[in-house]
């Protein structure tokens, strides 16, 4: 809203040419982009590849993306969305430890995660056995994906709901318990919408992440068209025989990616933590 | 509306590096904290708005009668602060950024019907004069309109205690004597008892029925404006609330042939100074023992030339005579300050090697008793506003 114009300043900092700098600048942006270029290049002209945007093959693979991702996102903000406050309000012995846990999935290789998982929930994992003693079998079943997903993506809403908590006031929640208000009440008329920008980041990231994910869904759900076969697992498999589809499914998932990253800029420059957003305490 | 007593508070809390215990009645009136930073006042208030809980102690509220425990360790009683109906502004004032003034304003209205919010808004915002603001975000308003806003969202909710945090410290003058006169205004047309925390000599004068002088987790002294600040109990509340001169003594003698009740001789250095409170304070007066007067600035008496000069700096000799001038001393200009109306000095008594005296004078006195003329003159500290306190332990 309010948008203040920067001057351009040009300092000297760098004791070295700039040509030098422009020059490496220039080589890693076209590294970074020329993949996307070249993915574009082959699938535009393409009408064939277009068709193939009606084949069960890609649109059992959208409608599995879309349901999984949706309900791995639910579960992740209503699960980690107590935590992430705990995390940026109490202190209490074992906050370091938990928050490295609850990063671990951002560094764990996801085939490792994969692994791990289907030692969990498989049929002789540790938890695996009493629910197939159940009756209920997780391992290579849409839950799988799910689980998958949620494992490997809850961590950045986490994150983002933690700083985004950190970032209001506490004295703003005691004033609004003084004004007769409980502590719940308060959470959702004080917190969560001055830390909302933060919250719908995290869920965005946490989106694409799940999105994306590959590496520990195929190792843990397996890849059974209409089931399991989420975008990233349809695009490996049709690789092999059916190019067309690979790529239409590649080129919707950059589209998706690019937008995703456009309105996470957008929320982070809103977020309270931004001066452009205004703050309570400037006088 | 209050009568006597509105509230009785004992906060004892215990953290890190500073221990608070901190006992005060508040009746039906304006009661400031005062106190250095660091010194507890917040803490008290965030106990008694219940936001932070003391590990000690007990707080009711007594309003007309109706006695409510808010806290109290010994019988498990802590009522959550969403219960305790008192209004409590921080000094960060914590307006809620993302809500209007009005939204602000009829925060802690949620029960009552949209309209009957309306118009609750609408009284609040004519009684701070905020009625064209309604509309406006808390950052797009001045520091002093933020204030007032801040004042009428704890006030919606019919408070029965109104608790302010340093609630001027980020407005300029005009802003600040405004407000006072406003928080004033609020506490006799609403009858709500105001306790207010200031690290301000200013503001306590200006607002305080009674001062509460609280230091290092400890109430000092609790008094009328007058009692604080020209009857402080001891050395550091003489220091705390600013009194100019605070002078050393010993006592040498009580009463003297012919004087009046409450004479008390003091040696303060080579001098002999007569003090006359009828209703000593300090407990241990035998001669010999150690003692401590406090004077303001604006309480030294300069003489003019003609005055005849009769003391000869024995406070004893013309003590109780009518007229008669007693603890007259010669001096001389150390350090002249200048100030646009008043002025102020330091200065020496001759022939002895005492500490300077601050003097405050107008500045038209400073001119029509030929002060700039004058290398020495002398002046009176008259023995009635000579004040005796103990030393500290």
């Amino acid at each position: 809203m309010m948008a203040r114009a920067v001057p351009m300043r040009a300092l000297r900092t760098a004791p070295f040419g700039s040509a030098l700098i422009w020059a490496s600048a220039a080589a890693l942006v076209l590294f970074l982009v020329l993949p996307i270029v070249a993915l574009f290049v082959e699938v535009v002209p393409n009408g064939g590849a277009w068709s193939t945007i009606n084949d069960p093959v890609v649109t059992d693979a959208l409608r599995l993306s879309l349901i999984t991702t949706a309900i791995t996102v639910g579960i992740t903000v209503v699960f980690g969305t107590p935590v992430a406050y705990l995390l940026a309000r109490r202190q209490f012995r074992g906050a370091g430890l938990l928050d490295t846990l609850i990063d671990m999935p951002l560094v764990l290789p996801p085939a490792v995660a994969g692994i791990a998982l289907l030692f969990t929930f498989g049929r002789s994992g540790l938890l695996g056995g009493p629910i197939e003693d159940a009756g209920v079998s997780v391992a290579f079943t849409t839950v799988a994906v799910v689980i998958a997903q949620v494992f490997v993506a809850a961590p950045f809403y986490v994150r983002a709901a933690r700083s985004g908590f950190e970032s209001v006031d506490p004295e703003l929640e005691r004033v609004s318990m003084t004004l007769g208000e409980g502590e719940l009440r308060t959470f959702f008329r004080i917190t969560v919408p001055l830390a909302a920008p933060a919250l719908l980041g995290g869920i965005v990231m946490t989106w694409a992440r799940a999105l994306g994910e590959f590496g520990a869904t195929i190792m843990f759900a397996g890849s059974l068209r209409g089931v399991t076969e989420t975008i990233p697992l349809s695009i490996y498999n049709s690789l092999q025989d059916d190019l067309d589809a690979a790529l239409v499914l590649s080129a919707v998932l950059v589209a998706v990616s690019f937008v995703v990253l456009l309105i996470f800029k957008a929320l982070l420059r809103r977020s309270p933590l931004s001066p452009a957003a205004g703050g309570n305490r400037d006088v | 509306m209050c009568d006597d007593t509105a509230l009785r508070a004992d906060v004892v809390r215990t953290l890190p590096g500073f221990s608070l215990a901190a006992q005060f009645d508040v009746g039906c009136e304006v009661l400031v904290l005062f106190g250095p930073s660091g010194s507890g006042k917040s803490l008290t208030l965030q106990a008694i708005a219940g936001v932070d809980r003391p590990d000690g102690g007990s707080i009711v509220l007594d309003i007309d009668g109706d006695e409510t425990v808010l806290f109290d360790s010994a019988a498990g009683i802590d009522v959550k602060p969403q219960q305790r109906r008192i209004g409590y502004v921080p000094q960060s004032l914590a307006l809620f950024p993302h809500l209007t003034v009005q939204e602000n304003i009829t925060y802690g209205l949620r029960g009552q019907s949209k309209s009957e919010r309306g118009e609750a808004a609408k009284r609040l915002l004519a009684l701070m004069r905020l009625s064209d603001l309604q509309d406006r975000l808390p950052r797009q308003l001045s520091g002093g309109q933020r204030q007032r806003v801040a004042l009428a969202r704890a006030l919606a909710v019919e408070p029965r205690l109104l608790l302010l945090d340093e609630p001027f410290t980020a407005l300029d003058g005009p802003t600040r004597r405004a407000l006072r006169h406003e928080v004033r205004r609020l506490h006799e047309e609403r009858g709500v008892p105001v306790l207010l925390v200031t690290h301000d000599t200013d503001e306590a004068f200006a607002l305080a029925d009674r001062i509460a002088v609280i230091d290092a987790g400890r109430v000092l002294q609790i008094a009328d404006r007058d009692g604080v600040f020209s009857r402080p109990v001891s050395r550091r509340v003489a220091e705390l609330v600013g009194v100019e001169n605070i002078l050393p003594g010993v006592v040498r003698s009580v009463g003297s042939p012919g004087s009046s009740a409450g004479d008390v001789v003091i040696n303060w250095g080579e001098m002999a100074l007569l003090v006359r409170e009828p209703r000593p304070t300090v407990a241990d007066l035998t001669p010999g023992a150690r003692v401590d007067l406090a004077l303001g600035a604006s309480q030294i008496t300069v003489l003019k030339e003609s005055d005849p000069v009769s003391s000869d700096s024995d406070g004893s000799e013309n003590a109780g005579g009518e007229g008669g001038r007693a603890n007259v001393i010669a001096v001389r200009a150390a350090r002249i300050e200048m100030a646009r109306d008043t002025i102020r000095m330091d200065l020496l008594p001759q022939g002895s090697a005492a500490t300077p005296l601050r003097l405050e004078i107008p500045a038209y006195a400073y001119y029509r008793l030929g002060l700039d003329q004058r290398e020495q003159f002398h002046v009176q500290l008259k023995p009635e506003w000579l004040h005796l306190m103990a030393t500290n332990p």
